[in-house]
């Protein structure tokens, strides 16, 4: 096998190169990961739904258009995984929720369908925590996601299905979304590439709404170049996304250019981060020397607000969340439990329908909105989510890009924090800066604790500049901080 | 206690449609009577993933209504959306997309014919909901073919001080808003419904509770609901001045002619309001066109307006007819062209203008209104065509039929829903032709006979009480006499 290495083990693109150059065909590789999936998955549980006839209808298409001389497109025949947030059409949309219970898709998601008109072979939906809500893909109401590294052991959240496919090698890309650091803690924990696109870059239409000023379409992926690759084909304005940026998509070399005369600044406050693991700390910092080392002018800067950043995020988000699941109510779709009456429907409903998480965050957000507590709540914490961007606006000033860890921890062992909810909000207190800001941010692999658990490197640029965090992260990847293997039972 | 009575104080809400082709937030067409749920698309049902995008021709109509009412537009700015929260079946999305607290426009007014200024203190865009049936086996039945259409909902002061107040404020409102082309305002496809709130105040500053009336109709609705409530409103209770007065909400049930409590507001629904994510604020500056469109399109309607009047004025001065005859035939046209056409066929047939223009104007005015206004006020449900009308005119002209028998038996009876000859219809109740000479004179006669205490005082001088013994003879003709015949006959008699 050219490269000497299995399907499984290549990045999309080079995947893609493979297929392009009719080395393989799409419909062989579809079935090489539908096969590891089919003989694999059962310990991991990434999957809340495979699709495999679909999937092998469109590889065999890939192939029928090669045949007959058409030219290959970007992700021609590259196996994609979608995390069920997301809309693909004739699929049932979970969001791994009873509620939605028979809900079938009536249309792609906008970056589904983007994915596909570029070639791509969609082949299923990946779980994730309920409404994308949680850090750990415990929140499941089909069942918990466990980390390929490492399976008594979590693969992080929301996306936490898609971050375990594309570490276990069943899928070399997949779309996860990313309200509060969904996208990069998981590739964190999991020891793979997550990218945050700016805010807008990237259509919200055909992605279940969580927090809609937060939420932002993302790939998971193994390298830069593939984060890029991916961006180029989803991104773009899109007219049923009034809050999608009127841009082109950026070009798939994005990552290309090197770390020349670069300025990072590491967020002092984010490495001095109580609760920051010694072996996480170690590995972001062994990441900063890389940079150095590679030309970066690098230096520390200061977020004064970043403290606030949780808070100000969980009164966002759940205030927004409250509104966006009004929508479950039994009347339209999935699922109805008849009641005493029309409230009594309601409550039977949403009461069967949701699990504890989302409950208790559409009680949050009920009350930061309600009356004579939105001052206090809602409308203090839009104040301070404006201060936390004059923060960052000020600090792009200096550098270009500002660096540190994604997540406090590696992966936690299933269960340890699934009885305290603020010891899992705190999973995300380095994320959710980007996410109130809007701007882009990566998390890339940088190395491992002792026990082999990967730490995730996290890297913020200001909005629209993906290519800066991108170069940054692919010269961090290139040190090989983490060994690129397949963790034991995937290799 | 104030010797005074109490002072009737209304403000009124009303949401009127836009008159848009697709819903405000997705591409689905507005159109009334479709089947149910056959306008709808997963935005505005609100499905999973599908977001809002502005439809700016529902901007543009409203900007337009904006500059209409003397509003400004957008004075805080910007436009920005909010999320008004609350779950019902007929709100797919458990919130409705609205203006909170930056109305696109505000601070606008209208005057009425006593110089009453109104005060528009807003007016906001929206989104139309669902429409919940309730079937008779306790099922309840929802149409979204309406959710999702674009309203504007424009709030006044409490500015008006009568029912008839109100009607004229509604009535002058519907004609601002079709000149400026943002509604048809058909209050009979909901494209219009209005919201009167009212209370009594007294000059010690007490007041009644605050009635918000729902469910009106028609504009005679509101007019007999606002006059009932005011009256029901007298007997109290009342609140002593600076207290927050309670607010109530009564439907109007338009058969039994009055009010029926709804519901008591005890506490404020907390809807929850919040900017809404999904729809970037519009800048100011974003807005300019708009309202430099909506100007012009408001000049050029004033304009056209203008310019009908001119000639409506000329027209009145050619057939001689009163101000407010033109105004309502001529420049508002009330009857759909149909009275100028009427008039031209008449002419037409030879009638001279000065003749023909104000009979046509008192029978379009007079019995033919009255005989729509009894069918549900639509002239599309007369069926006598301009040339069955001039017909009718030619033989009240050549004396064959009389202006009595044309405007009673003709005008007021079946004829006007059937049309046809004019002259074949009367023939065929013996109303045709007029009364002869002999006929005539039999009947006064007889009248002279009957009255001779009227004749006595007629020869005594009193000449104003021959009215009667005309009238009299008139009535036993059933009009077909010719009352000049019957004055020269009554003349030789006395």
């Amino acid at each position: 096998m050219a490269g000497g290495l299995p399907l499984h083990a290549l990045p999309a693109a080079a995947l893609r190169d493979r297929i392009a150059s009719r080395e393989v065909s799409a419909e062989e590789a579809a079935r090489h990961f539908l096969d590891r999936i089919a003989r694999l998955d059962g310990g991991i549980g990434a999957f809340l739904r495979v699709d495999a006839e679909g999937a092998l209808r469109s590889a065999r298409a890939s192939d029928a258009r090669l045949d007959a001389g058409g030219a290959p497109r970007p992700l021609e025949g590259v196996p994609v995984a979608v995390k069920d947030n997301l809309n693909v059409e004739g699929l049932p949309t979970t969001c791994a929720s009873r509620i939605l219970e028979g809900f079938v898709a009536p249309r792609d998601a906008t970056a589904v369908a983007r994915l596909r008109a570029a070639g791509a072979v969609i082949l299923g939906k990946t779980n994730l925590d309920e409404f994308a809500m949680g850090s750990s893909t415990e929140n499941s109401a089909f069942g918990p996601t466990r980390n390929p590294r490492d399976p008594s052991r979590v693969p992080g959240g929301s996306s936490g299905g898609s971050a375990a496919a594309v570490a276990a090698g069943f899928a070399p890309l997949a779309l996860g979304s990313d309200t509060g650091g969904s996208i990069r803690q998981p590739a964190a924990l999991c020891g793979i590439l997550g990218l945050k696109p700016t805010y807008g870059r990237v259509s919200r239409s055909g992605l279940v709404a969580f927090g809609s000023s937060l939420d932002q379409v993302g790939p998971l992926c193994r390298t830069a170049a593939d984060a890029a690759l991916a961006l180029s084909v989803i991104a773009g304005r899109d007219p049923m996304d009034a809050t999608s940026l009127a841009l082109e998509a950026p070009a798939a070399s994005l990552a290309e250019g090197g770390l020349r005369g670069m300025r990072v600044g590491v967020v002092k406050e984010h490495l001095e981060g109580e609760g920051l693991e010694p072996a996480v700390k170690a590995a972001v910092e062994a990441a900063v020397g890389v940079l150095r080392a590679g030309g970066a002018e690098v230096r520390e800067v200061s977020l004064p607000r970043s403290g606030d950043g949780i808070a100000v995020y969980y009164l966002v988000a759940t205030s927004e969340a409250s509104s966006n699941l009004a929508r479950f109510d039994g009347v339209r779709y999935g699922l109805r439990v008849e009641g005493r009456d029309l409230a009594g429907m309601y409550e039977e409903t949403r009461d069967r329908g949701f699990g504890t998480e989302v409950k208790r965050r559409i009680l949050l957000g009920t009350f930061a909105l309600s009356a004579g507590y939105a001052d206090a709540y809602y409308q203090r914490a839009l104040r301070v989510r404006r201060l936390i961007a004059d923060d960052l606006d000020r600090a792009f000033r200096e550098v270009d890009v500002l660096v540190g860890p994604t997540a406090p921890t590696v992966a936690f062992p299933l269960g340890e924090k699934i009885e305290d909810p603020l010891a899992m909000y705190l999973c995300d207190v380095f994320a959710v800066t980007a996410n109130l800001a809007g701007i882009p941010a990566v998390s890339v692999p940088c190395g491992a604790d002792p026990a082999g658990l990967p730490a995730g490197f996290q890297v913020m640029a200001p909005a629209l500049r993906e290519d800066a965090a991108l170069r940054a992260a692919a010269a961090v990847e290139a040190a090989g901080l983490l060994p690129a293997a397949l963790p034991g039972a995937f290799a | 206690m104030s010797a005074r009575p109490p002072r009737l104080v209304v403000g009124v809400e009303v949401h009127v449609q836009l008159a848009t082709r697709t819903k405000a937030f997705c591409a689905c067409p507005v159109e009334f009577g479709a089947e149910p749920n056959a306008l709808c698309c997963p935005v505005c049902l609100g499905h999973p993933g599908a977001l809002p995008t502005l439809n700016r021709g529902a901007l543009a109509a409203a900007v337009r209504a904006g500059l209409a009412l003397g509003c400004a537009v957008a004075p805080r700015g910007a436009v920005r959306w909010d999320r008004k929260n609350y779950f019902y079946p007929d709100l797919p999305k458990g919130y409705q997309i609205t203006q909170y607290d930056h109305p696109l426009c505000e601070n606008g007014a209208l005057a009425l014919s006593d110089g009453t200024r109104v005060r528009i203190r807003r007016a906001h865009l929206e989104e139309d909901t669902g429409k919940s049936s309730h079937a008779g086996d306790g099922e309840t039945l929802v149409d979204f073919n309406r959710c999702g259409v674009p309203l504007l909902e424009i709030v006044t002061e409490p500015d008006l001080g009568s029912a008839a107040a109100v009607e004229e404020y509604l009535r002058l409102l519907r004609d601002r808003m079709i000149l400026a082309g943002a509604s048809s305002c058909s209050m009979e496809k909901g494209e219009m419904r209005c919201e009167p709130n009212v209370s009594l105040v007294r000059g010690d500053g007490s007041s009644t509770g605050i009635s918000e009336l729902k469910n009106l109709n028609s504009f005679a609705a509101v007019r007999a609901a606002v006059a009932f409530e005011a009256k029901r409103l007298e007997e109290g209770p009342w609140h002593p001045a600076g207290a927050a007065p309670p607010r109530t909400t009564y439907g109007w049930d338009d058969a039994g002619g009055r009010t029926i409590l709804q519901r008591t507001k005890e506490t404020a629904a907390d809807y929850r309001y919040f900017p809404e994510p999904d729809l970037p604020d519009l800048p100011a500056e974003a807005l300019a066109g708009f309202v430099a469109e909506g100007r012009a399109a408001l000049a050029a309607a004033d304009a056209d307006r203008s310019a009908a009047a001119g000639r409506a004025r000329a027209e009145a001065v050619r057939l001689g007819l009163a101000a407010d005859q033109a105004d309502l035939l001529l420049v508002r046209d009330l009857t759909g062209g149909r009275f100028a056409a009427a008039l031209a066929a008449a002419e037409g047939a030879g009638a001279p203008a000065a003749e023909a223009g104000p009979a046509l104007a008192g029978w379009f005015l007079g019995p033919l209104a009255g005989w729509v206004n009894g069918r549900g006020g639509d002239w599309a449900a007369l069926r006598a065509s301009a040339g069955d009308l001039a017909a009718a005119l030619g033989l009240q002209r050549t004396g064959k039929a009389t202006a009595q028998v044309v405007k009673e038996h003709l005008l007021a009876g079946e004829w006007p829903g059937t049309g046809g000859d004019p002259a074949a219809f009367l023939a065929g109740r013996g109303l045709l032709g007029g009364a002869g000479e002999e006929a005539v004179r039999a009947a006064c006669a007889e009248v002279v006979a009957a009255n001779p205490d009227v004749v006595a005082k007629i020869r005594a001088g009193k000449t104003a009480a021959r009215g009667a013994l005309v009238g009299q003879v008139m009535k036993r003709m059933r009009g077909t006499a010719d009352p000049g015949a019957v004055n020269r006959i009554l003349d030789g008699l006395l």
